[in-house]
């Protein structure tokens, strides 16, 4: 039995002026133990809101969350409380997600002090420690407001808070996109042991494909709060079955000068606005492989491989749908010499 | 209890660093409490509360440093005396209201119906000119001490409510919040854990600003008739005879007085200040 | 011997005085760039990039003050002009584009009112129709469909990316000889990025510019600018035609960063340690602390900026004593 278990988790929020956003549509998935499921996805594409729906740091409009077979939905406010110790989350932010006011050893006992009430003195500085050191702080930084640590050493500081309670699921949102090269590199390194030492689930929420690339073993594709596609990494990313993850790893720039840029593939326009969601397959406006089927028929998830699904109905694509219309873009971004 | 050593010692490097940076927190508060000390322990070259008859409308001289007014009262004493009764019922009545307001603050930034009643009934309350309506009060109530200090908690108790709501609601959308919440705190323990010291320096603001405004609510008040009552010695009393003889050309019984009020006044608001500039700094 | 640069920077030091003594934000930078190419600054955050397109865009303000050195551009010395005469060569002869478009943009003005201010400024007196004509040929340029639309329209009307194509608009309605891009698609999504990057090695290559472009995203460098400059704390490290020193770096410092880019299957390799606080400078080598080559000399002697690779036959340059050959040896970097 998987984790995390999350069916239908739909949300939407209304917009003051007009409307309603429609951030997150119908999205199911599932991650096992010690498994690293990435959603990816460009801004508005819901995937922090997902998240944050999963930890029920926001109420869903309709759906299921299930961790260890607990369906998170139906639990009272002080259950849901308790729970928290086995799912905790890891922010973009790491200044902004430490109090400012409290001192590092104080913030990472925090949880400790909630879901250990008994501990004793001694035994919640021991295991403040140990889980300092365990991140690569050391125990003298515990005395230190968070404003005095650099950021790298800040997102150390809300990793450890997450982990001191051994959690089994831990969601990660962009937690190194506000990092230096060389720091996100250390955090990643530190993510990566945590897992096999501890066999902690991720849910890995990112936009950035070299580090999802890194720490993802199952990616999940997001565009207008939907999955367009999910899969195992290799076959999403180096056999992607859907114009939208296309287009989304074409626009990847590989650091390593061997490789050359692969020819972009520019889907038309922008993402429409989320209150008003497209007719039949949400892709349809801006694909330049579209059908009129795209339109007409319902957009679902069919199985496209072993674990790997996609909403494209024109799946298995094959290269020379694109080349229609790639060489007929005005942009392409070959560089010369 | 080492470390419990090491931290207090901190936390005092830590508030000389503010006094070093502040200057202005220092001085202000030296001269407030310079202020009370003369008036509770400075001995008086005569009497606050006993007129004498004989010598009205007296200029300054070596015998009334600060003259004596229409009925015969010491200036100079009463002035310094004044201190230990204005001073302290200003403090109390704007600790209270901190104490009152913090909580309610706090408390009305919580999502909900009941908040939203709480703001709304706030605002019909604040849509009267408040300090009229403290005089009212105190008037329909008595001319009591405990009155002044009603008028100074009617006055200042929906300001910081308004002010600790719009800090924590904005605390509210913060991530350090988020986090706390996805750790399992309660909300009970978000308010006292993570919004609450980081609203307190605003609120120490406030009070200094609250304390400096009392100060003139009281002297209003004396001046009306309805707070301190004669012969007990009050800076709004004293200016209220002055008044009266301001235009026979006797500039002392209002000048002393009303520079105490303004040397009071301004003490806080440095203080008010510098806690303020703290605050931006810390940003 | 050879045609001047078309932009020569020699020596320049920028710093400011803090209470905790002198920081040199930008130290004794050099490096230059010629037409038809685009030269990328990387480095990590606090290592001076963004100082230094300051300074030479002259916007380093109070307390800060560029202290010496020459930033020639088309042979004249921008340090040495008046502040008015630096707000006339922004514009016309360096176009800017920033990391934030709508931070670019005033949102109180339709946009043909700015493009009408920017041209007004440098030109004198010009007619609403002839700057509209040139703004709406420029929108076009740059790939925006519709312009006269987008013209009478403001700022906040506009997603990121057709933001950010208005202010490269803005950026080249003056025509300027070198373009200034600081982090221009850091803000932008993804599939927005490659358009712009596009774009900006069209504006420079195909019409004959140049173009600096401060990123800290080696992608960008690796596949869009043909030299690179590499900084860290204040200093040049590395110099050198993108393909040469991505392949074969001769710093350590940047093998050790492109050695942080992660990648499947492979134990990501960090750099320990931090930048080094500019106010404590070592006295040695910036870098020594980190540096897994750290010989002796790297602590007593600051390491000066030298050719590497010198048989390669293109310029290559370092600002390190240990061999090169001995740092890219076994930089089988990328795999």
């Amino acid at each position: 039995m998987p984790l995390l278990t999350v069916e239908g988790l739909t949300k939407s929020f209304p917009r003051t002026g007009r409307g309603t956003v429609h951030a997150v549509n119908d999205v199911s998935l599932e991650i096992d133990r010690g498994e690293t499921l990435a959603l990816i996805g460009e801004s508005g594409s819901g995937k922090s809101t997902i998240g944050r729906l999963i930890l029920r740091l926001i109420e869903p409009d309709a759906g299921t969350i299930k961790i260890d077979g607990t369906d998170l939905l139906t639990l009272s406010n002080s259950e849901l409380r308790a729970m928290r110790a086995k799912m905790q989350v890891v922010f973009q932010e790491p200044y902004e997600s430490l109090n400012p006011k409290m001192r590092v050893g104080d913030i990472v006992a925090e949880p400790l002090e909630i879901h250990e009430p008994s501990l004793s003195r001694a035994d919640l500085r021991d295991r403040v420690r140990a889980t300092l050191e365990e991140v690569g702080l050391n125990a003298d930084q515990a005395e230190r407001l968070p404003r005095g640590l650099s950021g790298g050493q800040q997102q150390r500081v809300g990793i450890a808070r997450a982990l001191i309670t051994r959690p089994a699921l831990v969601v990660l949102d962009e937690p190194t996109s506000s990092l230096d090269l060389s720091v996100q590199a250390q955090i990643l390194e530190i993510l990566h042991d945590l897992q096999e030492t501890h066999g902690l689930s991720y849910l890995y929420i990112s936009h950035d494909l070299s580090t999802v690339s890194y720490l993802a073993h199952r990616v999940a594709v997001l565009y207008l709060g939907q999955i367009r596609e999910q899969g195992p990494l290799e076959a999403v990313v180096q056999n992607p079955q859907d114009p939208y993850t296309q287009a989304l790893l074409a626009a990847f720039l590989d650091s390593d000068v061997s490789v050359s840029p692969s020819r972009l593939r520019m889907l038309s326009g922008e993402i429409p606005d989320p209150t008003q969601l497209p007719e039949g397959c949400f892709l349809y406006g801006r694909c330049p492989l579209r059908m009129d089927k795209c339109r007409s028929d319902p957009s679902v998830l069919r199985v496209l491989g072993s674990k790997h699904y996609g909403r494209c109905i024109r799946a298995p694509l094959n290269d020379d749908d694109w080349n229609i219309v790639a060489d007929s873009n005005r942009t392409v971004g070959d560089r010369p010499g | 209890m080492g470390e419990l050593r090491h931290r207090s010692g901190e936390t005092l490097k830590a508030s000389f660093r503010v006094l070093r940076d502040q200057p202005g927190i220092g001085i202000g508060l030296s001269v407030v409490v310079l202020m009370l000390l003369a008036g509770f322990f400075l001995p008086l070259p005569y009497s606050p509360t006993r007129p004498d008859p004989l010598n009205v409308l007296q200029p300054p001289s070596s015998l009334h440093w600060f003259g004596t007014d229409s009925n015969g009262f010491d200036v100079f004493s009463r002035t310094i005396a004044s201190a230990a009764r204005d001073l302290p019922l200003a403090l109390i009545g704007t600790l209270l209201s901190a104490l009152v307001g913090v909580p309610l603050g706090l408390l009305a930034s919580t999502k909900g119906p009941w908040s939203e009643r709480i703001m709304r009934g706030l605002d019909v309350f604040q849509s009267f000119p408040l300090v009229v309506l403290a005089i009212a009060i105190v008037t329909l109530m008595g001319n009591r001490l405990e009155n002044v200090i009603i008028a100074i908690l009617i006055v200042n108790v929906p300001r910081f409510m308004r002010l600790v709501r719009s800090e924590a609601l904005s605390l509210r959308e913060s991530r350090f919040i988020e986090a706390a919440r996805a750790v399992g705190a309660t909300p009970l323990r978000v308010m006292r854990k993570h919004m609450f010291p980081n609203v307190i320096g605003v609120v120490l603001s406030q009070t200094s600003l609250a304390a400096a405004q009392a100060i003139g609510i009281i002297a209003a008040l004396s001046f009306l008739g309805v707070g301190v009552s004669p012969p007990n010695p009050s800076w709004g009393l004293m200016i209220q005879t002055g008044v009266r003889s301001i235009t026979s050309g006797d500039w002392w019984v209002i000048v002393f007085p009303g520079m105490a009020v303004l040397i009071a006044v301004a003490a806080f608001n440095l203080v008010a200040d510098g806690l303020q500039m703290r605050q931006e700094n810390e940003r | 011997m050879s045609t001047p640069r078309l932009l020569d920077v020699r020596g320049v030091v920028a710093s400011y005085d803090s209470a905790r003594g002198i920081v040199k934000a930008v130290n004794a930078v050099s490096f230059s760039a010629d037409r038809r190419e685009m030269v990328g600054i990387v480095g990590e955050s606090g290592c001076g990039k963004s100082a230094t397109i300051r300074a030479l865009l002259g916007l380093i303000r109070p307390p800060g003050k560029v202290v010496a050195g020459e930033v020639l551009l088309d042979g004249q010395d921008l340090l040495k002009m008046t502040k008015k005469e630096i707000r006339q060569v922004r514009g016309d002869k360096i176009g800017f584009v920033a990391q934030n478009p709508f931070a670019a943009l005033n949102p109180i003005y339709k946009i043909h009112r700015q493009f009408h201010n920017v041209i007004k400024a440098h030109e004198g007196r010009s007619s609403r129709r002839s700057t509209r004509k040139r703004a709406v040929e420029m929108l076009e340029a740059v790939g925006i469909p519709g312009p006269e639309r987008i013209l009478n329209g403001y700022a906040h009307e506009l997603s990121g990316g057709m933001a950010q194509r208005v202010v490269i608009a803005l950026a080249l309605i003056l025509d300027p000889e070198l373009i200034v891009a600081d982090e221009p698609t850091t803000a932008l999504d993804v599939t927005i990025q490659r358009q712009i990057l596009d774009l900006l090695r069209r504006k420079t290559v195909d019409e004959g510019r140049s173009l600096l472009l401060v990123t800290h995203d080696l992608g960008v460098v690796a596949q869009y600018c043909d030299r690179v400059v590499v900084m860290y704390a204040g200093k040049v490290v590395e110099t050198g035609a993108v393909s040469e020193v991505f392949a074969r770096p001769a710093h350590p410092y940047t093998r050790g960063l492109l050695q942080s880019v992660p990648r499947r299957g492979t134990k990501v390799q960090t750099l320990e340690g931090r930048v080094p606080s500019l106010i404590d400078y070592p006295p040695g080598c910036a870098f020594a602390d980190r540096c897994v080559f750290v010989i002796d000399r790297c602590r007593k002697e600051v390491p000066e900026l030298r050719p590497a690779f010198a048989d390669g036959g293109s310029v290559r340059e370092v600002r390190c004593h240990v061999n090169e050959q001995e740092v890219c040896a076994d930089a089988t970097v990328n795999s």
